[in-house]
This record gives structure tokens, sequence and C-alpha cells, in this order.
């Protein structure tokens, strides 16, 4: 097994090498998607399974979609515009050994680190009973630690506002286009892909409670359900978005907030949890949290305020 | 026979490896979106085999996200979200 | 061992070998379409196999089933991505190479 680990670990730092010094945009993407998959494998190695959940739906998955879309989008993606790589070699390659040397301090400064005994981790697995959920991850993101969970949600939102301030719609308010290869196998996709990924990610959401999952991982692949639909023209970028639509996406932030302000009467703290409600809340914020977490992944993809079913 | 298991492992990760020469040598697009296809499904068996040697099921949930997104990107490599209006 | 055991790891190293061939064939065919002729059929079988064995050795029935599912989406998935690349490929005016 040690062999294997070795590979892998060789295989990534390859692969993050070739993906800085890559001369060419579309080679970088495609390296970048495949060094996704081996860091979910490492992921698994490294007893994670959460976390090679959120690689599989958002690393190699969804972001790897979004930089080839964006690719696509670029004008003169085709091969033979290509002669100017995006920066000049020594660029690359400083970049490459920067990034080389930053890693070597981060292990060297980790490796230094000495974890603590009586650190918060074993003190929140003891109280893992109180937490309503039998899975240590989904407790800490959402009970122990919801502050910062509400938080990330926020940073997500921001995220998404920003972006949509800065960049002009990868589709200008017009639907999905493919030059020369509508091939029948389209419709197909949506039909079959849309609904699978829709299940996947609800059950993730679900699955949260007791075993690897969760919002982040269920929400990402319920995106990925809608990135689908507007690559199969299904939906498409609006330039106004709905007040449904606006909604869904501050639901998890609103949700949240509301569930630990209604409960501070009844426990005299913020989100703090009446003991034989907590699982009941924490599954409905989950659902919540998964929602606008979709939405927000469906609205950078398309870069647009709103999106809307295309008139046929 | 977790031995045989590791095994298989550590051959499908060398392949991974080796088709990787694919994604460098290209010579077009197509050919490196295979090489994420293969890479792909390689994934997926090395993620099966590791939910045996590891006893850890959750990786099956890994893998069938790998196999659903794996249909995405190659839509996502054909089709132009760039509106033709 | 018993006889799911043999089974297991005759399937498993079945599925390897399928992995092996449509790695090398993805290296060494000369264009596009033939090595997507390599890795459809290769990667597919070799998936299948690996996935038997795997459901074998899990002797779970839910587990088993999930498999399963995996591999049949696996087959819908590359049938409908190598579909995809081929026509675009052919749309791009790629060539196929004429082998001395």
């Amino acid at each position: 097994m040690i062999l294997f680990d070795g590979v892998l670990a060789l295989l990534i730092v390859v692969l993050a090498w070739r993906c800085v010094t890559a001369g060419d945009l579309y080679l970088g993407i495609v390296v970048f998607i495949v060094m996704g998959l081996m860091l979910a494998l490492s992921w698994a190695r490294l007893d994670a399974p959460d976390l090679a959940l959120a690689e599989a739906a958002i690393g190699a998955g969804l972001l790897g979609v979004l930089l080839l879309s964006t690719w696509r989008a670029l004008p003169g993606h085709r091969r033979q515009d290509r002669d100017h790589p995006p920066a000049r070699k020594a660029v690359r390659w400083l970049a490459g050994v920067a990034s080389v040397a930053f890693g070597l301090v981060m292990a060297a400064l980790l490796h230094a680190l000495q974890p603590d005994e009586d650190a918060a981790g074993a003190l929140a697995l003891g109280r893992l009973t109180e937490a309503g959920v039998e899975q240590p991850v989904t407790a800490v993101l959402l009970n122990f630690r919801s502050y910062d969970t509400l938080l990330e949600m926020g940073v997500l939102l921001m995220a998404l506002i920003g972006a949509l301030l800065a960049r002009t719609p990868l589709a200008p308010y017009g639907a999905a286009t493919d030059d020369g290869t509508d091939s029948p196998l389209i419709p197909v996709l949506a039909t079959t892909f849309t609904p699978l990924l829709l299940l996947v990610g609800a059950f993730l959401v679900w699955a949260g409670a007791y075993g690897p999952g969760g919002a982040f991982q269920g929400g990402a692949v319920l995106g990925g359900a809608g990135v689908v639909l507007v690559l199969c023209n299904r939906l498409q970028g609006a330039p106004e978005a709905g007040i449904l639509l606006r909604l869904l996406l501050v639901l998890g932030v609103k949700v949240f907030i509301l569930a630990g302000l209604l409960m501070l009467p009844l426990e005299g703290a913020f989100m703090a949890y009446p003991p034989g409600l907590t699982y009941p809340i924490m599954i409905a914020i989950e659902f919540c949290l998964a929602t606008s977490i979709a939405v927000s992944l469906l609205l950078l993809f398309t870069g647009t305020h709103g999106v809307r079913v295309p008139e046929r | 026979m977790t031995g045989l298991a590791v095994l298989a492992a550590l051959a499908l990760v060398i392949f991974f490896g080796l088709g990787l020469l694919r994604i460098h040598l290209g010579p077009t697009d197509a050919d490196r979106i295979l090489s994420i296809q293969l890479s792909g499904t390689t994934t997926v068996a090395i993620l099966l085999l590791l939910s045996v040697i590891v006893d850890m099921p959750a990786l099956l949930y890994v893998a069938l996200i790998f196999v659903l997104f794996a249909a995405v990107i190659a839509i996502a490599f054909v089709r132009n979200p760039k509106g033709g209006a | 061992m018993s006889i799911s055991a043999w089974l297991a790891a005759l399937l498993i190293v079945a599925g390897t070998g399928f992995f092996f061939a449509g790695t090398m064939g993805l290296l060494r065919f000369p264009d596009v379409f033939s090595r997507l002729h390599a890795l459809t059929k290769a990667d597919n079988t070799g998936l299948g196999l690996v996935a038997a064995g795997v459901a074998l050795l899990h002797q779970s029935w839910r587990h088993a089933a999930l498999i399963t599912v995996i591999w049949l989406l696996a087959l819908a998935a590359s049938s409908i991505a190598c579909h995809l690349v081929a026509r675009d490929a052919l749309a791009r005016g790629e060539q196929r190479e004429e082998k001395p």
C-alpha cells in the first residue's frame, strides 16, 4: 500500500507542476481536472471520505466544467489561434518554483506542529451525542462551529455578487450552442442525468446526518444538475433574477440565522438548539444550505443575475 | 485477498500515470478530453478497489459522483455556452 | 479462500488487464478515432469486471446494487461522452491517420 501511496503522491506533484507550467490554457485545465481525480483518491487514502466527496463534486466536477466552459467561451480557443501562450516561460517557471517553495515551507511548518492532546477535537467527539447527528463532520459544521459555516455561506454569497459585478456573462442571455455537433444524445443526457444528479445531490445532503456527505457536497451535485440543464439548453442565463431565485439564494443564510434567533429565548444563546429538536433543525438547515449553494454555483456558472427557461 | 486488490490498485494507478502521457502528447483537444475520460474511469475502478481495501463503503459515493460528472465534463467540452443570439 | 473470493480475484485481474489494454490503446493508436475506440471498449469492460469482482468482495446486496448502478452509469456516461467527442473531432476536421 505504501507503494500505491508513493505513486499517488508522485503523480500529484507531477500534475501540479504541469498544471502551473503548462504553456497552453486548455492543457492547464485538463491537467487540473485530472489532478482533481488524484486528489480525491488521496483524500480517500487519508481516511477523509467527506473531503473526497467534496473534491469529486467541486474540484474535479463542477470546477472542471466551469473552467472548460470558460475556455470555450474565450475568443480564439481554437487550436490555430493559440500561438501565444498565456504567460512567458520564465514567469510560468517562476510560478512553479515559488509554488514548490511555498509547499515545502508549509510541509515543514505543519510537520513541526505538535497536535494538542486536549484539543477541541477530542472534546467535540466526546459530546457527539448532544449534537443531534451521528456524523462528526456535520456535527462540527452545523452545530459546534455553526458560526463558521454561517460565515462561509456569507462568503459564497459575496463571491457570487462580486463575480456578477465584475464579469460579463459567459452566455449573453442566449442559449447554449455547439458548432456543428448538435447531437441527438444531448436531450437524452438532459433527461437522464439531470434527475440522477438531483437524486444523488439530495441523497448526499441527507446522508450528511449519519455518514460522509453534507450540504456542500450535495449542493455542488445539485448545482451540477443545473449546469447540465444550461449546457443542454433547457435553462439559460437571464439579466433579471426573479423573486423566487433571490429567495432561494439567501435561503440558507436566512434559515440559519432565523433558527439561531428563534431558539434564543428558549436556550439563552444564539444558535443553541433545544436537545429534542436538534436533529430536525439541522436537517432543515442542511437542505436550505444545499439549495442556496446549488443556486449560487449555478449562477456562478452562467455568470448572469438569473436563469430562465428558454422559449421554444 | 486484500493483497490482490492492493496490487490491482497499484497497477491501475501506474496505468493512470502512463495514460497521462497522452495529455502531454496531445495532439488534439479531443485526445486530451479522452485522456480525462480514461483517467476518470480508472479513478472509479481504483475507488471501488479502495472501498474494499480500507473497508470504506462511502468511497462508492465518490465513485458515483465521478461517473455522473464524467458526462457533464464531456458535454462542457463540446457545448458552447456562448449565446448565438 | 472460498469460491467467490477466487472468482472475485479472477474478475479483478481480468479487469486490470482490460485497463492495461485500454491505456496502451490510448497511447499507441495512431489517430483520435481509433484511440476513442480503444478507450470505450476496453475501459468499460475493465470497469465492469473490476466492479463485479469488488461487488463479490463486498458481500452486501446494497453495495453490490450501488456498484452495479455505478457501472451502468459509467457505460452511459462513457458512450455519450465518446459520441460527443467524436462528433466534435469530426466537425473540427480531424483527419484519420493513414498508417503506412
